[in-house]
């Protein structure tokens, strides 16, 4: 089931010549944990608003989601072949509106969180997991939350940072300090644990732990996880799959 | 009436367990009675506005009614995107509430001064404009926005605003004075400098129709092109910039109509205020005082 997930995420960057298949291979194992093992969510309550919800705030991995979706029956998988064309349904980043399912709309960096917390402060008695990028801790309205956070203890909250060590332009240890975050998180009063983001029964325990602060996950992960030649390469933050390399993607995954 | 907003919100706060507060830490003296009466449902997020309106977003995303409170650019210009994205884009029952429109914190100086947050504001889809002007409006459109569908931004000024009867109708504009020689268009809290600008001329028996534009989003589009028609020339008077707001929104109107039509805007004309005194001081030094004057000179021009 992850390894056809996978494939959809190359097949749709490669059809749509969309950028950010490295992010979504980044963050895909999560995510596949978090709906299937973790979150309460599926065809029979996916259209209610009292649920547990999903935000992928860092809306250029939204691949990954919608393939997640689509495999577990949340969205039509049809809609895969319509994502990011003219006349398409799934936008390059995250439309609220373009199909049910999706929680939140995302693409501008560090909204999530804030949105996050509004969720499980609304509903204490569901589960609310916010997936972020270790670039997008940088930005201000992360820390305006994790300060709320620290006086705020939301147990229901989980916080996740899909830390592959690149951003947009560098990689995030020559622009922020980034090694002490989990220490930091920590003192500043979540429960920060470390792990490694590809590995699903780390994944599983560390979503499942019970604490009583805010639940904060540094996700050790890989852009471009699983096609040798995305691996930790910035420039598959941008580009996407020719045909060539289509094949070898697929192959890879398959293997 | 900052004070009538909370004591009205309070009042509809016992009946719907859906509306909650949140501050950006203000609100000293004024938001302490919703406090203590629900301090589950008030939130003080601390100096942190946009943390603040993205709280807000996820609350109303599960059913809640915020109202996020704070000196106008802090519930603007500062946390826009969390505006523009979080609850214009997803369309959230989020209510900004922005105390202080214009120069209401006089010399506090131009960082607390707000003479653009109508025209960011109504650039934004889903995102419903309302500025009363005394507390009649303030009451009717308070207890108004708890049952809108959308996004809404509340315009208010701080203290002292009169009590004038009209009836109140969101997306209407309310007729304060009936009569033809020419119309007087007003928002927020020039209302008082209005009324008592009409007074004047109704003693030297002149009978402007007096408008009070109360709701800029959705405008009032029919009742402008009204004026239009019979050729009544217009004045709108806003404490807010020329660009994009009441005046912006009446010229938008009879532009599109193709109609001619004559306008005087009394706002403020691109300009940031260095001046240091009261709402009253540097209304005057702004160009918003004389308003009778100014308006005898734009109908004695020839056109």
């Amino acid at each position: 089931m992850l390894r056809e997930i996978k494939k959809d995420i190359v097949r749709m960057a490669h059809y749509s010549h969309a950028s950010h298949i490295g992010s979504a291979l980044s963050v895909v194992d999560l995510l596949y944990v978090i709906y299937t093992r973790v979150v309460n969510i599926s065809k029979n309550n996916v259209d209610e608003i009292d649920r547990d919800k999903v935000i992928l705030s860092k809306g250029h991995a939204s691949i990954a989601l919608y393939a997640v979706l689509a495999e577990l029956g949340l969205i039509d998988k049809n809609k895969l072949n319509h994502y990011y064309i003219d006349g398409g349904d799934l936008p390059g980043h995250l439309d609220k509106d373009s199909v049910i399912g999706i929680d939140c709309s995302a693409g501008s960096l560090g909204h999530g969180l804030p949105i996050g917390i509004g969720m499980a402060l609304s509903n204490p008695g569901k589960k609310v997991i916010v997936l972020m990028g270790d670039g997008e801790t940088e930005e201000g309205s992360v820390w305006e939350s994790i300060i709320f956070l620290g006086k705020h203890p939301l147990p229901n909250l989980t916080v996740i940072v899909d830390s592959n060590n690149l951003q947009g332009f560098d990689v995030v240890d020559k622009v922020a300090e980034y090694s002490k975050l989990c220490n930091t998180l920590d003192n500043f009063g979540l429960d920060c644990v470390e792990i490694d983001g590809h590995n699903l029964g780390q994944i599983e325990q560390a979503l499942k732990r019970n604490i009583s602060k805010t639940n904060a996950i540094i996700a050790r992960t890989i852009k471009g996880k699983g096609v040798s030649y995305m691996e930790n390469k910035l420039e598959w933050h941008y580009k996407s799959p020719n045909d060539e390399e289509l094949k070898v993607a697929l192959n890879e995954l398959d293997r | 009436m900052r004070n009538l907003f909370v004591k009205t919100l309070l009042e509809e706060a016992r009946k719907d367990d859906r509306i909650w507060m949140i501050t950006p830490d203000l609100g000293y003296a004024v938001l302490e009675p919703f406090q203590e009466a629900f301090p589950e449902r008030f939130i003080n997020t601390g100096i942190a506005e946009q943390a603040s309106v993205g709280i807000a977003a996820g609350l109303a995303l599960s059913g809640k009614i915020p109202y996020v409170y704070s000196i106008m650019p802090f519930v603007t210009s500062r946390p826009f995107e969390q505006v523009k994205l979080d609850c214009a884009y997803m369309n959230t029952n989020v209510r900004l509430i922005g105390v202080g429109g214009g120069f209401a914190y006089g010399p506090a100086g131009a960082t607390h001064h707000s003479t653009d947050d109508l025209a960011i504001m109504r650039a934004l889809p889903n995102m419903a404009v309302v500025a009363p002007g005394d507390l009649t409006e303030t009451e009717e459109l308070v207890r108004y926005s708890v049952k809108h569908q959308g996004p809404m931004f509340i315009r208010l000024n701080r203290r002292g605003e009169p009590r004038y009867e009209h009836k109140v109708d969101f997306g209407k504009f309310s007729v304060l004075c009936e009569g033809d020689d020419f119309a007087i268009i007003v928002t927020s809290a020039m209302l008082k400098d209005a009324y008592d600008a009409v007074e004047e001329f109704h003693k030297e028996g002149r009978q402007p129709l007096f408008l009070s534009a109360h709701t800029i989003k959705p405008f009032d589009d029919q009742k402008v092109l009204e004026l239009a028609h019979k050729g009544i020339p217009i004045v709108t008077i806003e404490e807010h910039s020329i660009i994009g707001g009441l005046y912006s929104s009446v010229a938008e109107v009879i532009a599109k109509s193709g109609v001619c039509a004559r306008i005087l805007p009394i706002a403020v004309h691109d300009k940031f205020s260095h001046f240091v005194g009261c709402q009253e001081y540097i209304k005057c030094k702004m160009g918003l005082s004389g308003i009778k004057k100014q308006i005898e000179t734009f109908l004695c021009k020839k056109h």
